[in-house]
């Protein structure tokens, strides 16, 4: 077969002969046994060929939906997410529930320095706790953690306020000082294991910066 | 550029991207299978008898797209027939019953899936078979050399012309002349001809 009919064949098999010369082709065929025979040869090969063609691309495809999610970035990016998180909520401020300043003695009758150290106390826990003004909370803290008419549980009360209080102002080795010698008292925490934990992160990166 | 599919792609726009071939169709075959596998699968699961067969859903659902696809490809699926949901489904509930029918006992078939049996799609059935016989010529184009697959595709599943085809072969390197590649092509052909008819014979 001449090379210009085996195009012929291939264009028309393919459906890219024009129009008019695939109604003069379709002719020919009809009085021409062996090309009709030819053409359909084609048609079979080209439909293996196509078949086999969609194959791969379905196989391809299942395999990219088959395939481990994103291999090592994916468990990266997921371990790194979750460092950023529990950075992030390490990083916030600390929380805690003061005890409510507790008179000794008879309720009924409160002396002019009790009441004023019950005002100290409780006006310090405020400026903690919203972490407003803790300059003045420190003031406060640092004298009632002194004053021996304090009890010892409030006095101890007040140094893990003044903890919190120096970590505010960004005075890690105060905050420190004050908490290494009040972790170890017995009158206990006024924090959680995890704002503890908090404490220790805090300290930690204050002193590195 | 050439925009990849939406995130929800729509039936017409997968049935473009397989039309379109290339990344596009990658891409359309990935989103069918996302958009589709769990309702399929659950479709198939519902009809298992909870045997543990060496075929899982998940191959008859793949299986399903490749069939599928090649109906698109000849032009025999146009979303007029039905939506794509709906023609999967009828795809998968065919080959799992012709599946199961190869593996489970008569008797067993007969009480687990002999009224459904009676469902099954004749078109669907017969393209089935019709596929099950290409398995021979697919494997007879797999024979064919890494150059010899490219240039007959080019030529009879694109329909570019053989100018089109040289030009792609020598500017990435695989031929040099415009000569090698029409003799390629012949040859290659020549070859993939007498597998296929001396199968016929």
């Amino acid at each position: 077969m001449d090379g210009m009919l085996q195009n012929q064949i291939e264009d028309y098999v393919t459906g890219t002969m024009a129009e008019k010369e695939k109604q003069a082709f379709e002719s020919q065929m009809e009085n021409d046994r062996i090309l009709s025979q030819e053409v359909d040869d084609l048609k079979h090969a080209r439909e293996a060929m196509l078949r086999a063609r969609v194959r791969t691309s379905v196989s391809n495809a299942r395999m990219e939906v088959s395939k481990p999610k994103k291999g090592f970035a994916y468990v990266f990016g997921s371990f790194s997410a979750a460092a950023a998180i529990l950075f992030f909520l390490l990083s916030t401020s600390v929380t805690f529930s003061s005890k409510k300043f507790n008179y000794r003695g008879d309720e009924e009758i409160v002396n002019v320095e009790t009441q004023s150290r019950a005002n100290d106390y409780a006006k310090a826990s405020m400026l903690v706790e919203t972490g407003k003004n803790p300059e003045e909370a420190i003031r406060i803290l640092e004298r009632l953690k002194s004053d021996e008419n304090v009890s010892k549980n409030y006095r101890n009360e007040s140094k893990w306020m003044l903890v919190v209080a120096y970590l505010q102002v960004g005075e890690a080795q105060k905050a420190e000082k004050i908490f290494e010698e009040v972790k170890w008292e017995d009158t206990g925490r006024p924090f959680s294991t995890w704002e503890i934990t908090k404490i220790h992160w805090q300290l930690f990166w204050g002193k590195v910066f | 550029m050439i925009l990849g599919l939406p995130k929800h792609p729509s039936d017409e726009s997968i049935v473009e991207g397989i039309l379109t071939g290339g990344r596009k169709e990658h891409e359309a075959l990935v989103a069918l299978y996302k958009k589709f596998h769990v309702s399929l699968e659950r479709f198939i699961v519902h009809r298992s008898s909870g045997r543990d067969y060496a075929k899982q859903p998940e191959d008859i659902i793949w299986e399903a797209i490749e069939a599928f696809v090649v109906n698109v490809k000849k032009g025999s699926f146009t979303l007029r027939d039905a939506t794509l949901e709906t023609y999967l489904k009828s795809i998968c509930k065919n080959l799992w019953f012709r599946y199961i029918s190869q593996e489970t006992s008569r008797e067993e078939r007969h009480i687990k899936y002999m009224a459904d049996w009676n469902k099954l799609e004749d078109d669907v059935n017969d393209m089935l078979i019709e596929k099950e016989n290409w398995e021979y010529y697919i494997s007879l184009v797999n024979k064919l050399g890494k150059n010899c697959r490219q240039i007959l595709d080019m030529r009879l599943v694109e329909g570019l012309s053989m100018q089109e085809i040289s030009q792609k072969l020598i500017a990435n390197g695989t031929f040099e002349n415009d000569q090698t590649v029409r003799n390629a092509k012949s040859k290659c052909l020549k070859k993939l001809m007498e597998m296929i008819s001396s199968n016929h014979q």
